[in-house]
């Protein structure tokens, strides 16, 4: 045996094999390098199992727990506000984009002067609810919590989006409509009038004649001299 | 409750439940401690990294393949931790009083003096020695789990460790710990293993 293979079975002996091999103890008689390698790895053996390893202070792991839950609920509280941020400013967003395709929409018609602009009211939302702790932060309950956070925050973004929005539309500068002459614009009733005239216009001959057959007629009747005797 | 294998007890601390997180902490804080002193030399700093280490377990717990051993895996967040401390760390290592948790009263022999050199000597390991060392001497950790536990093949961790105990019998050599037997050369060093690693 060599010095290479009776370290290697010193090694394999620290790894917890035991060995029992008589060449080792014949190459160890021979060579005093590898018998003092054979004494240190007795010392070490020897003080490995003496070696206990440290133990954490009684109270440790409770402190322990107590921070990973203190972290738990901060991180919980940051995810749900990071949450509602975004739900917020995506909900804001999609309103003012929605308002401005609405204005888009509008343009042309408010510059024919036909209509008034509108205000584009915000669909319904749902109404704000207090937001209560959970008694137990289960997921659902966390969830449930979020989502009623997420309605209050885009509620509250929405009714300030739509105020802004009618400031906004407020002072926007109306329109200049065109100038019309109204003058030179005939009187929508002057046709009914025309047709009234050209109808008593009509009539006027029938109505003399009618007047002058009942003239006749009247004239033509016996004078009455009384009233007739035993009435 | 003590009877939950690792995988349950991960799915009732992603519940919520904190009896779970407690059991979890209990579970393996000895270990975690245990090694977090050795790597660092420093009770009070590895009272920190031990802290540091479990928030970051339960933070990235989602994170766990439960089908893996739970137990490597936090052993390898502790090693990083203790790894990122000790580069942070600008102050001069303080050597940690660990004798009181590993003696109980003063021994009639030099078992004492004996301890306190290979604590010495673990002290001046380079860190994944002295990580290989400490999980397979002191907590019997197997080959194949201290290779998850360092992201290392295992050839590589049988290097580092035999490597580590050669260095650790040297310095007991050295310092007189070992009965002196060779007259001729006193002071030759022991034989270096020339393996290299894989």
């Amino acid at each position: 045996m060599n010095c290479q293979a009776s370290h290697n079975l010193l090694q394999q002996r620290l790894d917890g094999t035991p060995i029992e091999s008589p060449e080792l103890l014949e190459h160890l008689r021979g060579c005093a390098d590898c018998r003092t390698l054979e004494q240190a790895t007795r010392r070490l053996q020897d003080g490995l199992r003496r070696l206990t390893p440290p133990l954490p202070p009684p109270d440790f792991a409770a402190r322990i727990a107590d921070r990973v839950l203190l972290d738990r609920r901060r991180t919980r509280r940051r995810a749900k506000r990071r949450w509602a941020v975004t739900l917020a400013l995506a909900a804001g967003l999609f309103i003012a984009l929605g308002l401005r395709l609405d204005w888009r929409g509008q343009s042309p018609t408010r510059e024919s002067g036909t209509s008034e602009p509108e205000v584009t009211q915000a669909p319904p939302l749902p109404k704000e609810t207090p937001v209560l702790p959970p008694a137990s932060p289960t997921l659902r309950e966390s969830v449930a919590e979020a989502s009623e956070a997420v309605a209050s925050l885009t509620s509250k973004t929405a009714d300030e989006t739509v105020s802004s929005t009618r400031w906004l539309v407020r002072e926007v500068p109306r329109p200049s409509l065109p100038k019309v002459d109204l003058e030179s614009i005939e009187s929508p009733t002057r046709p009914l009038r025309e047709a009234g005239q050209g109808v008593s216009d009509g009539l006027e001959p029938v109505t003399n004649s009618a007047r002058r057959a009942v003239g006749l007629f009247l004239r033509e009747l016996p004078p009455m001299d009384g009233e007739p005797k035993g009435l | 409750m003590t009877t939950d294998d690792d995988a349950t007890l991960v799915r009732r601390c992603l519940r919520g439940e904190d009896e779970a997180i407690h059991l979890l902490v209990g579970r393996f804080q000895t270990e975690v401690f245990g090694l977090c002193v050795r790597l660092l030399n420093h009770r009070h700093d590895a009272e920190d990294v031990t802290q540091e280490v479990f928030l970051r377990v339960f933070r990235s717990l989602r994170r766990w393949d439960c089908q893996r051993p739970l137990k490597p895996w936090i052993m390898g967040i502790a090693v990083n931790r203790c790894r990122t401390w000790l580069t942070q760390r600008t102050r001069r290592p303080e050597l940690v009083n660990y004798l009181q948790d590993t003696l109980p009263g003063p021994a009639a022999d030099d078992s004492t003096e004996l301890l306190q050199e290979i604590q010495c000597a673990l002290g001046e390991l380079r860190l994944e020695y002295r990580t290989a060392f400490v999980l397979f001497h002191e907590q019997g950790q197997p080959y194949e789990e201290i290779a998850q536990v360092m992201g290392r093949p295992v050839g590589t961790i049988k290097t580092w460790l035999h490597r580590a105990r050669l260095e650790i019998l040297e310095r007991l050599r050295r310092r007189g710990m070992v009965p002196a037997d060779n007259e001729e050369h006193p002071t030759a060093p022991l034989p270096k293993n020339g393996r290299e690693e894989s």
